[in-house]
């Protein structure tokens, strides 16, 4: 009877654990062979806040919410901002958690105006990167993450998307997230949840 | 002392709740509805829960339930909005093909009028859907939307053989609004249910992408809601919200939101910038979304001078509302031509005596041939 107990509870406390696994892994493309082919997230050439080199062992066992903006971004980046600092408070203290913003105007976003916009935000710089890299190099991040950028027709704005992606341990993308939208949040903070739990 | 602190405590709440209730006041029916809604749903007044089901090739959202508290006119009425996959446990690709939307009761199972829904709308992650096929130059061109669903087009499917390919664990959004044009009597509850058609991946099914076009007309930006305009005395915008607005290359401000005053009335918009060509393709399907009093919408190839479909909109008679609105859909399909142009003309009629709002999009399905090519090469796994 008490191993039946035991059992019961330990099923128990199994089925309400949130599942990291049913989390699909969305980053896949079909080459040319029409195959689909996985692959990680890699870094290589950015450089963040602090003037340092972001490189693959960088996000290596981490949990990254990744996005792209621009510090003099109008429309989307401000209210995109408020919800990443939001985002980035809750899990302050998992270590596990990093945020990396990716800047798509590297003429105008230097290490200084991004250093500057990062300390507004009161994360500390090993919580949030700002990184920056050639116009050619973040394209192809972007390509990674499954999103691209483009200027607009007046030159005052770039199109980019409001979307953030989610990276597990494994750097792959395992959920995209609507970040201006208050249900989207919920889930995105569910998810890293699960990941955290899942991990320990 | 304490006493004084508690004094002061009550006094500080008695101001906040002022404040927040006068500012509560002057919030338009719109903001109201988002602030009811989310109340109701964040305290558990109502259901709030999302009853998803996939089965039998069909995934069908019920939502939480949304409470109708009043009249409700186009883009004002509670909402709500989540993202979904059809099956998040498998990546298997698929085609959808059919798109339903009803008003249901609360019990989830009786049938309510089709009068409470406003619009239901599907969008897809153009991020997500395009890298996957390394179509990457396609995200942002257009906003993702994959269709809408309105009062008067609540269910349409594709011609047989088409439809939009999806992975089963990909992300889509849907966002649906009730509308209440007519009850004014207690408050009463409804869900919406939502449904997509899908089948298994097959080699002889033909891809179609979805391009929204429609009806911007010109307003003063200094003066958006006092309407009439100096450009155009028949307009203003509604309601403000922001999503509808836009600003053309001269910088002019255009809105395909705006208020029809009582009587006929014809707009037309050139929509050839909205089609994009790229190639010559075939156009297979159009859902319509129209407004009570719209009376036509005609998609018209102004280089040939050819009326290629013209929706018909029934009003009902006894009330506000759209009876039905006409949809088009070929198998065979009609061509568009990169080097054409196209053209929305709108006829209105508003016969109720007092001022509407309008919106006039045709979701247009064409042929996808670039997809239809990696697809072709596409191995499924077995």
């Amino acid at each position: 009877m008490k191993r039946f107990l035991v059992l019961i509870i330990v099923l128990f406390v199994f089925s309400c654990k949130p599942n990291a696994e049913e989390l699909p892994v969305l980053s896949y493309k079909i080459n040319a062979e029409g195959e689909k082919e996985t692959y990680a997230i890699t870094y290589s050439g950015f450089t963040n806040q602090d003037g340092e080199q972001v490189l693959t062992e960088t996000i290596k066992d981490k949990i990254v919410i990744a996005n792209f903006f621009f510090t003099r971004c109008p429309s989307i980046c401000p209210p995109m901002r408020t919800q990443l600092i939001e985002i980035a408070n809750e899990f302050l203290t998992d270590d596990a958690v990093l945020l990396i913003s990716h800047s798509i105007d590297p003429k105008n976003d230097t290490i200084d105006i991004l250093k500057n916009y990062s300390d507004a935000t009161e994360i500390p710089s090993s919580k949030w990167l700002f990184v920056n890299s050639s116009e050619g190099n973040t394209k192809q991040q972007a390509a990674q993450f499954m999103t691209n950028f483009k200027p607009n027709e007046t030159g005052t704005d770039f199109y980019h998307s409001s979307y953030v992606a989610l990276v597990d341990k494994q750097q792959q993308i395992r959920g995209f997230y609507n970040i201006l939208i208050p249900e989207e949040i919920t889930r995105l903070k569910e998810d890293i949840q699960k990941f955290l739990v899942s991990s320990n | 002392m304490k006493s004084k602190v508690l004094k002061y405590s009550v006094l500080l709440l008695l101001v906040a709740i002022s404040i927040g209730g006068i500012y509560y006041l002057n919030l338009s029916n719109r903001h109201k509805a988002i602030i009811k809604t989310r109340v109701n749903h964040t305290l558990g007044l109502v259901d709030n829960t999302w009853n998803i089901k996939t089965e039998n090739n069909k995934t069908s959202l019920i939502t939480p339930t949304l409470v109708v508290d009043q009249i409700y006119k186009s883009m004002e009425g509670p909402k709500v909005m989540r993202s979904f996959q059809i099956d998040s446990r498998n990546d298997d690709l698929v085609w959808i093909t059919s798109f339903e939307t009803k008003a249901i009761s609360t019990n989830e199972v009786d049938v309510l009028s089709n009068d409470y829904v406003c619009h239901t709308n599907i969008d897809f992650y153009d991020g997500e859907h395009y890298a996957r096929w390394n179509l990457n130059e396609r995200i942002g061109q257009h906003y993702p939307r994959l269709t809408s669903m309105s009062n008067g087009i609540e269910n349409y499917e594709f011609p047989e053989g088409f439809g939009f390919p999806v992975f089963s664990n990909e992300n889509l959004f849907l966002s649906t609004q009730t509308l209440n044009h007519n009850i004014k009597s207690d408050p009463f509850s409804v869900k919406h249910k939502v449904t997509l058609g899908y089948k298994p991946h097959s080699k002889t099914m033909k891809p179609l992408q979805s391009k929204t076009v429609f009806v911007m007309l010109p307003y003063d930006a200094k003066n958006p809601f006092q309407g009439p305009t100096e450009n155009n005395p028949n307009m203003c915008l509604p309601v403000e919200t922001g999503n509808h607005s836009y600003q053309n290359e001269e910088g002019e401000s255009l809105t395909g939101h705006w208020v029809v005053f009582p009587g006929k009335e014809q707009y037309s918009y050139d929509i050839t910038h909205q089609f994009q060509l790229k190639d010559s393709t075939t156009m297979h399907h159009i859902a319509t979304h129209l407004h009570p009093y719209a009376e036509t919408l005609m998609l018209k190839d102004k280089t040939l001078d050819s009326v290629l479909f013209t929706a018909e909109a029934k009003n009902y008679t006894d009330k506000i509302g759209l009876k039905n609105v006409t949809s088009f859909s070929s198998k065979k399909g009609v061509m568009l031509y990169p080097d054409h142009n196209y053209e929305l003309i709108l006829e209105t009629n508003n016969t109720s005596g007092i001022n509407q709002d309008m919106m006039a999009s045709m979701f247009v399905f064409l042929y996808d041939k670039e997809m239809d090519e990696k697809l072709k090469a596409f191995k499924a796994k077995k």
